[in-house]
């Protein structure tokens, strides 16, 4: 003869229902991206996701393979922000005059590189990008739901009134 | 926390960590599936971008392949099909030119065509494409005219 399963008390229902809801959370957060800032640290999956995104555009300008010297990287919202400095492999220096901006040299500021990127179905995508930008990209990339804080963590986001 | 709660935090945990190793795993472009569905999913998010969040569809006019580049040339409308009011939208494209038409060059890797750069046509000349081609993609893949451009007459973007 079995004992019949103990009836679930309210305590254990209420640990269940926890348990789930942070199960819920955490899986949520992955398929949409993170609600919080991260800064992705070297070796995250994420940063190396997004770095390999930029990658074949900057080898195309740099003309010619290209590490990056990581000056920023972050992700919210379901948005992505990096901030790199290309070089060749093993760090050598890339001159303006070997990359396709050869000519167009005066109105930049050095090889900088931001890149906006977007997760789409799990997905990251390159959105846009800059190379040598004069002013911050963020006064010409800020707009639909770009959130300031990829720029400024410090930015406080206000609800606007109703 | 009981066992079934553990149970219940623990698969959700194996979904979690699933999800997060396919995102970074991009798929094969699969057999048979349509190049011109690969790259129209691939630039959408700039166009969504472009049109700050806003509901768009977008009608390739020319997608062409050479090796591993392809460049497309699309219009993006409401989802009903009609044009944008460019005047109504955010950031560069408020002195884009109807009907709203963004060029992109891609490039495959890994089984997944990549965004490299897209431009818009703007009023004013040069057109997108001079800034894409510098990128130099093989000969023979363009740069190409969107057919409509010929509407335009004398004042339609340098080529």
């Amino acid at each position: 003869m079995t004992t019949p399963p103990p009836r679930p008390t309210p305590g254990r229902l209420r640990g269940t229902l926890a348990a789930f809801l942070i199960a819920w959370i955490a899986a949520t957060a992955t398929a949409r991206g993170s609600e919080t800032l991260r800064d992705l640290p070297p070796g995250d999956p994420e940063r190396r996701r997004l770095l390999e995104l930029l990658r074949p555009v900057m080898e195309r300008e740099m003309r010619g393979p290209v590490e990056f010297r990581v000056k920023l990287a972050r992700t919210l919202r379901g948005w992505g922000l990096v901030r790199v400095e290309p070089q060749r492999p093993g760090g050598s220096r890339i001159a303006l005059g070997e990359t396709v901006f050869a000519e167009t040299s005066s109105s930049m500021d050095g090889l900088t590189t931001d890149a906006l990127f977007r997760l789409r179905d799990d997905r990251w995508h390159l959105v846009t990008h800059v190379v040598g930008p004069t002013d911050a990209a963020s006064s010409n990339w800020l707009f639909g739901d770009v959130p300031m804080r990829l720029w400024n963590p410090d930015f406080v986001e206000v609800e606007a009134p109703n | 926390m009981n066992r079934l709660g553990l149970l219940v935090a623990f698969g959700f945990t194996v979904a979690a960590t699933t999800a997060r190793i396919a995102a970074s795993e991009p798929p094969a472009l699969a057999a048979g599936r349509a190049i011109r569905e690969a790259v129209i999913e691939e630039m959408s998010p700039h166009v969504e971008w472009l049109l700050g969040g806003r509901p768009f569809v977008l009608s390739p006019v020319v997608v062409r392949r050479v090796e591993d580049f392809a460049h497309v040339c699309a219009v993006a409308t409401h989802p009903d099909g009609s044009a944008l009011d460019l005047a109504d939208l955010p950031g560069p494209v408020g002195t884009a030119r109807p009907p709203l038409t963004i060029s992109a060059l891609l490039r495959l890797r890994g089984g997944r065509w990549l965004l490299l750069a897209a431009r818009h046509e703007s009023v004013s000349p040069p057109g997108p494409n001079e800034d894409l081609f510098r990128l130099d993609p093989p000969a023979g893949l363009g740069p190409v005219d969107c057919p409509h451009h010929q509407n335009w007459g004398s004042d339609a973007p340098r080529r």
